[in-house]
């Protein structure tokens, strides 16, 4: 069985659109325009035990509402979701028992009471014995490593340490799924690089699943072996990460400094001609150009850029991933 | 001019709340015919004085439509400016910063005249009568007990939102104030019939001019001597307004803002 | 652990939490029965001055503060999360909510626990002195206390559904904070008051509608003033549990809207 298996999903939203002008607030409390938004339009994938997949997609893709309706927070307008072959709408509350969530942007922890009493409160809720409870709390332990700052409030943890917090939590009940919002928002790059290895320790060692979305894409880099590229309410592409990359090429920027002011063709010729390179910008004596270097070998660009003056000095750089899969979202043609 | 600029952008801004302004215009009206059957309830029994039970109607629906001239905001909103770090930027206009807060909360007093105590007025008028004076020197008077009723209610929120700076909780003042002002200010019997200790404590404190004074003027049952002590207030206050903006001066400059 | 269990614990953690302020929770508590006081005294003292309104005296209208003001604040001990539930929909904390494997109404009650140790000793103390005061004036019989009791749970019943109803009405128009006003601070100001004072609309309102006046006023009426007869008390408690049931199906409903449009 699926872990997780999402068939046709799609949420559509009926919003108002408060109305502008002079009297727009008296007007809209007679009537409101209705815009229908497509958040979702069409979602088909499923999970197997063990895998950790990076779920991305650019800024109002669709990704929380998709989360949301993983979690059974909101329900799908059409299309369903199933978790662990149950439905997150109509058994939630044992879908919340097998799943564990973690929202990068809120803490489930209690704010003002030291870290282990959320536990204790977790654990309550969990119906978990006190045994049960500690033999979790320490085997999360070898993970996380929370039992140095168990007596803080949680108001006084930095975020690196409140993450393992929300985890360890997230985690107690022992659920085989692990859902990730965006968990590693807002810290410096030392605990990040902590947090991806305790993400690395839960999958590999302790065989959760893992569903990770974040805008950060050495995340996605270093820890998923699937990704799924949402945009616009739809999925554009699932498959590994050698697949992401082979598609996307090996997009790379070469810098030319010419000695000189370098001639280049006007626009008719340059468009007659078929060159394997796009010009990415220009300034002065120095020219950029990108190209795809699964196609075109970067000497061959180099000789047809020495066409046009003589080339003083190179560069040759890589853009970083998250440049990468944006040319995925938007692919510039 | 400066005044008038921030006193309109307040008001544009309060336009937007309208459903929630017809709520509480309508709490407004349910509060006042509570206070009204107390007077009706015990007018059957009793000729109160010289305000009869007519008057005494009057009197709760004249205070009812004058509330909404003195409501001020926690603080006049100095504690949250100061939270966020604008205040540094307010210190550094070259407006004072009493005239800035107290400019900006005028124009939501201004908005509340308008939209909701006049609306108040005529729906009052409406269901219990409301007596218009005739005497334009009633009128007068009136008009200036109301300003410097405004002036006082601006005032002590400047000094409650300059008090919460330095305390963790400002709206344990706030608090104060309001239930300092309910039961001295004569909102739900004039002065004259309360037990002589309470009547003197009232009197000297700068609660009557927000309703017993107004009211008793309206209607005719007071002349403008009362309007003394409470100007003495505004003097007074108008003196806290300005030490305590040196305070906040040297407070926000030592923190940073 | 059972629910019952489960509640327990969140309450004391709630409390726990609140007391890491202790200097705050202090003064809250003693600001909080200031205002109240103020609000009290500001009514005694005209009641002072005149003796009695429509043969209510102060002590009968001191009752009907007490009871009044002590289901208000049972109310607002464990359900003030449901008082003050604009917060929830506006930042998002309900879903938080919705991944615990409670029934979302359990899970926001146990999210916000608020003291009335003070206020509560203040209703109480008002409500004591005004039975002892009647007790001694001989209107009224010893049985007095265990009416007073029933009336005191089916009061916070009938308060905890008028505030859920409001709250449920925010899975619509989710500014309730201006609707509990009316629902909530207007009528309880209203109640505090013999309902015969007011005209016949406001009166039906406060008993079909917003049914506070069966929180003491028509309760009183037969305990009190002995002139209706003891039906008042379980009609009083048909309505408590009418109400309840009548807010949690619009809660449900709520909930299933909430769900399916989110916010």
């Amino acid at each position: 069985m699926h872990i997780l298996e999402v068939k046709g999903l799609a949420k559509t939203f009926r919003t108002s659109v408060p109305r502008e002008g002079r009297f727009g607030a008296i007007r809209s409390l007679l009537s409101r325009e209705k815009r229908t938004v497509r958040a979702v339009k069409r979602l088909d994938f499923a999970l197997e035990p063990g895998e950790f997949i990076g779920f991305i997609g650019p800024n109002g893709a669709g990704k929380s509402t998709t989360i949301k309706m993983l979690c059974g927070i909101l329900h799908p307008s059409e299309g369903e979701v199933l978790v662990f072959g149950r439905s997150p709408q109509r058994e939630r509350r044992q879908v919340a028992r097998r799943i564990g969530v973690v929202f990068g942007q809120r803490t489930q922890l209690w704010w003002d009471l030291p870290l282990k009493d959320s536990f204790d409160i977790l654990a309550a809720m969990f119906r978990l014995s006190r045994s049960e409870k500690e033999r979790q709390l320490d085997r999360l332990n070898e993970a996380l490593s929370f039992r140095d700052f168990w007596d803080t409030p949680v108001r006084k943890l930095s975020l690196g340490q409140r993450m393992r917090g929300d985890l360890a939590v997230a985690l107690l009940h022992d659920p085989e799924l692990l859902v990730l919002d965006e968990p590693t928002i807002g810290m410096d790059a030392g605990a990040k690089r902590q947090i991806r290895a305790h993400l690395k320790l839960l999958n590999e060692h302790f065989g959760k699943t893992v569903l990770l979305t974040t805008h950060d894409m050495n995340d996605i880099e270093q820890l998923c072996r699937r990704v799924i590229v949402i945009n616009r309410g739809e999925l554009i592409f699932d498959g590994s990460m050698a697949q992401l990359r082979g598609r996307i090429g090996m997009p790379t920027l070469i810098r030319v400094v010419y000695r000189r002011e370098p001639k280049l063709p006007d626009a008719e010729l340059w468009a007659s001609q078929q060159r394997p390179f796009r010009i990415a910008g220009r300034r002065e004596r120095e020219l950029t150009v990108s190209c795809n270097r699964t196609e075109t070998r970067v000497l061959d660009v180099l000789r047809a850029l020495g066409e046009w003056g003589e080339v003083d000095d190179v560069l040759v750089e890589e853009p970083d991933f998250e440049e990468i899969v944006h040319e995925i979202y938007e692919p510039a043609k | 001019m400066v005044l008038w600029v921030l006193a309109k952008s307040m008001v544009r801004s309060r336009l937007q709340y309208s459903a929630s302004h017809a709520v509480r215009t309508a709490a407004s009206v349910i509060f006042g015919m509570i206070y009204v059957a107390i007077w009706q309830g015990i007018g059957e029994q009793d000729p109160l004085g010289e305000y009869g039970t007519e008057g005494m109607v009057h009197y709760i629906a004249f205070n009812q439509v004058i509330l909404w001239l003195t409501f001020t905001q926690y603080g006049l909103g100095l504690e949250e400016r100061v939270r966020t770090g604008q205040i540094a930027l307010d210190l550094a206009r070259p407006v004072h910063l009493f005239v800035f807060a107290a400019g900006r909360e005028a124009g939501s007093i201004a908005y509340n005249a308008i939209f909701t105590a006049l609306p108040l007025f005529f729906i009052y008028d409406w269901m219990f009568g409301l007596a218009v004076p005739r005497e334009p020197a009633v009128w007068l008077w009136t008009a200036a007990a109301l300003l410097m009723a405004v002036y006082s209610a601006l005032c002590i929120g400047y000094g409650i939102g300059v008090a919460s700076l330095w305390t963790v909780e400002g709206r344990w003042f706030h608090l104060l104030n309001y239930s300092l002002n309910f039961v001295l200010s004569g909102f739900l019997m004039p002065l004259q019939w309360m037990p002589d200790w309470l009547q003197a404590v009232a009197r000297a404190s700068p609660y009557p001019i927000f309703h017993s004074v107004p009211a008793g003027l309206y209607m005719g049952k007071a002349g403008p001597d009362t309007l003394l002590v409470p100007f003495l207030w505004c003097l007074l206050l108008t003196a806290g307004a300005l030490a305590a903006t040196k305070l906040v001066r040297r407070k926000v400059e030592v923190q940073g803002g | 652990m059972t629910w019952m269990g489960i509640c327990w614990l969140l309450y004391k953690m709630n409390v726990k939490a609140r007391m890491q302020y202790r200097l705050n929770f202090v003064l809250m508590t003693m600001l909080a029965s200031v205002v109240t006081v103020a609000e009290f005294l500001g009514l005694a003292v005209v009641l002072n001055a005149f003796g009695s309104i429509k043969g209510w005296s102060v002590w009968e209208i001191g009752y009907l503060y007490g009871v009044l003001m002590t289901a208000k604040y049972v109310y607002r001990a464990f359900g003030s999360a449901i008082n003050n539930f604009e917060p929830y929909l506006v930042n998002g904390q309900l879903d938080q909510l919705l991944l615990r494997p409670m029934p979302l109404l359990l899970a926001v009650i146990t999210s916000r626990t608020r003291m009335v140790g003070g206020e509560l000793l203040q209703s109480l103390t008002v409500l004591g002195v005004c039975i002892a005061r009647l007790l001694s004036e001989g209107r009224v019989t010893p049985w007095i206390l265990p009416q007073t009791l029933f009336i005191l749970a089916t009061g916070t019943v009938i308060m905890f559904s008028v505030g859920l109803a409001t709250a449920a009405i925010g899975f619509w128009i989710t500014r309730v904070e201006d609707l509990s006003v009316l629902t909530d601070n207007a009528t309880t100001t209203a109640c505090q008051l013999p309902l015969s004072l007011f005209p016949d609309w406001l009166r039906t309102l406060l008993l079909a509608v917003i049914p506070f006046g069966f929180i003491n006023y028509v309760p009183a009426m037969h305990i009190v003033k002995g002139e209706w007869g003891g039906w008042t008390l379980p009609l009083t408690g048909a309505v408590a549990a009418l109400s309840l049931a009548a807010a949690l199906w619009l809660w449900r409903i709520g909930v299933a809207k909430y769900q399916s449009t989110g916010t």
